[in-house]
């Protein structure tokens, strides 16, 4: 069927009420996978459907968060001329937080803790208490980005980097957002040092071209990260704006490059 | 309220991206919000907040343009970018919803509300804000409400979290009071799930406003797209206006009344299967709805 034809089928269906087709999938808990409660990817975390590309995380093993398995669904496409394909990718003890996708790259984009998986909820303590940093007393590791194909788990070849380690410590276990935007990746960290989870001392962005290396930080807070100064040495490309809180600096904002 | 900061980034230098902060979309100003119950008071601390704002996008990269690094076979069409929607959601996140005993339904008050803004109006403000010599371009809510379109929900629409819209589309759901007020677990219990489509399409709302009085007398419950003007009827799901007797009366928001398109989502299987369930989420892309 030519372009237009395609187009033409596309902007008929988009008015039309009949369903052209129609599939289940079962994914997660459904596909042999566990939900182990935790303050996770697992705990009652949605399905995620992007570019026609479902996707959704479950555990491997009835009784522990980790190791993690995603499973993956190309959704048939008028689109892409394509029918619809199911694959499932494992994580062996890869703590990760949070993660996107972006299909037209086969990208898969992961944020991973490098501290252990703790249950923050620890059944071993009674009246049971919720660890607002999820470390247990333990001290904060980093956060890292690992850039793969969505296809097949391997390093993305057109990565610049397959890893992406800034130092980024935030204070807590919980991770942050990380969002695909074609080449840029967008990550909100958060640094709370303080056992106040209301009390950010740091919020950032930090935009990354996974393709080039380009790397864009824009910070605000009353307290620089330490890893602020290690972002300087790890990205040979990269430009960071740090705006100072008005309120905890008697000049007026302004901004420090490096 | 609030407003929507913009800015500009350059990846043109890829040793030196640089972002300039170039323009602001200002949301209105409301004069007050319903007061927090008594009840509730004692929990806050100066940490909580009265308003909760958050902004949805759905991020729509299209391997139709040659990029090195685009993978996968090539998309035969792309929506129009300048079209698609941005949501803006807006919440009261400790007031509960105000509830006139004995009647149920639309009149129950819903904290909840949503501007959808096309990227036309992001991307202008932008391009004005980057002629700027210095400072940000400041867009004042009356200049650019009557491209939004201000949507705002009873209290029976409920979403676990709030959804990006899709392309010019946003999908509501809507369950009834039953599943709410009695056990909803009760499998003999018949849960309701309505499933409406709005489409901000201006050429697919022109286009249905363009027909014939006839056709459009046909339109109600059938399984159509409706045009829905600003005036309020009785057909919309939704309030094709933002009603006074709400918390956001005389904030402006009429200014981004409908037009739109709207349609309900029908199919047998879909309300076998809800009757069933005890949960169900939706979600859609520009080709595919999933339950």
């Amino acid at each position: 069927m030519g372009k237009y034809k395609h187009l033409h089928l596309h902007q008929t269906r988009q008015k039309s009420h009949t369903t052209s087709s129609m599939e289940t999938f079962k994914l997660g808990v459904l596909n042999g996978g566990f939900q182990y409660r935790f303050h996770s990817l697992t705990d009652n975390h949605a399905p995620k459907l992007k570019g026609g590309t479902l996707t959704k995380w479950s555990s491997i093993n009835p009784n522990s968060y980790l190791p993690l398995q995603l499973d993956v669904v190309q959704l048939a496409s008028l689109n892409l001329g394509a029918e619809s394909k199911q694959w499932k990718l494992a994580y062996e003890d890869m703590n990760i937080k949070d993660y996107d996708v972006e299909p037209a790259c086969d990208l898969l984009v992961l944020l991973e803790y490098l501290g252990p998986a703790l249950d923050p909820f620890n059944p071993n303590v009674f009246p049971p208490t919720f660890d607002v940093t999820g470390l247990d007393g333990g001290t904060p590791k980093a956060f890292v980005f690992h850039f793969r194909t969505l296809s097949t788990n391997e390093s993305h070849p057109s990565a610049v980097k397959p890893l992406l380690d800034c130092g980024i410590i935030t204070g807590n276990a919980f991770g942050f957002w990380v969002t695909c935007l074609g080449d840029i990746i967008v990550s909100r960290p958060k640094c709370t040092p303080s056992r106040d989870p209301s009390s950010d001392s740091c919020s950032g962005l930090i935009m990354y071209n996974w393709t080039t290396g380009a790397l864009l930080v824009s910070l605000s807070g009353w307290v620089k990260p330490h890893w602020l100064e290690l972002i300087t040495h790890t990205g040979s490309k990269r430009r960071v704006v740090y705006k100072p809180s008005q309120s905890f600096i008697s000049s007026s904002t302004g901004h420090a490059s490096v | 309220m609030g407003q929507l900061d913009l800015y500009y980034i350059d990846w043109s230098d890829s040793s030196n991206p640089t972002m300039t902060y170039v323009a602001i979309l200002e949301l209105p100003f409301v004069h007050s919000i319903p007061p927090i119950p008594a009840e509730h008071q004692s929990q806050l601390t100066p940490a909580h907040v009265a308003m909760h704002i958050t902004c949805h996008s759905e991020s729509i990269f299209s391997s139709s343009r040659p990029v090195p690094h685009a993978r996968g076979p090539e998309r035969i069409f792309e929506p129009i970018k300048r079209n698609q929607l941005l949501r803006i959601h807006i919440r009261l996140p400790w007031v509960e919803s105000a509830f006139s005993p004995g009647v149920p339904g639309k009149n129950r008050l819903s904290n909840d509300t949503s501007i959808y803004v096309p990227y036309h109006t992001v991307f202008s403000a932008v391009e004005s804000g980057t002629k700027k010599e210095s400072g940000a371009e400041r867009v004042h809510w009356e200049d650019w409400a009557s491209s939004a379109r201000w949507v705002h929900l009873d209290a029976e629409f409920w979403e676990v979290q709030p959804r990006a819209a899709s392309g010019t589309r946003c999908i509501l759901t809507r369950h009834s009071m039953e599943h709410y007020t009695t056990n909803w677990q009760d499998p003999n219990k018949r849960h309701t799930y309505d499933v409406y489509i709005l489409d901000f399409n201006p050429m697919f709302v022109d286009e249905l406003a363009n027909r014939d009085d006839e056709e459009r007398k046909n339109e109600h419950g059938s399984e159509k797209w409706v045009y829905q003007p600003a005036e309020p009827d009785n057909f919309s799901p939704v309030m094709a206006n933002v009603e006074r007797r709400t918390w956001l009366a005389e904030c402006g928001a009429e200014k981004a009344a409908a037009p739109y398109a709207w349609s309900k989502f029908k199919h047998a299987y879909f309300d076998d299967i809800v009757a069933q369930l005890q949960n169900a989420q939706v979600m859609f892309d520009d080709e595919h709805s999933k339950f």
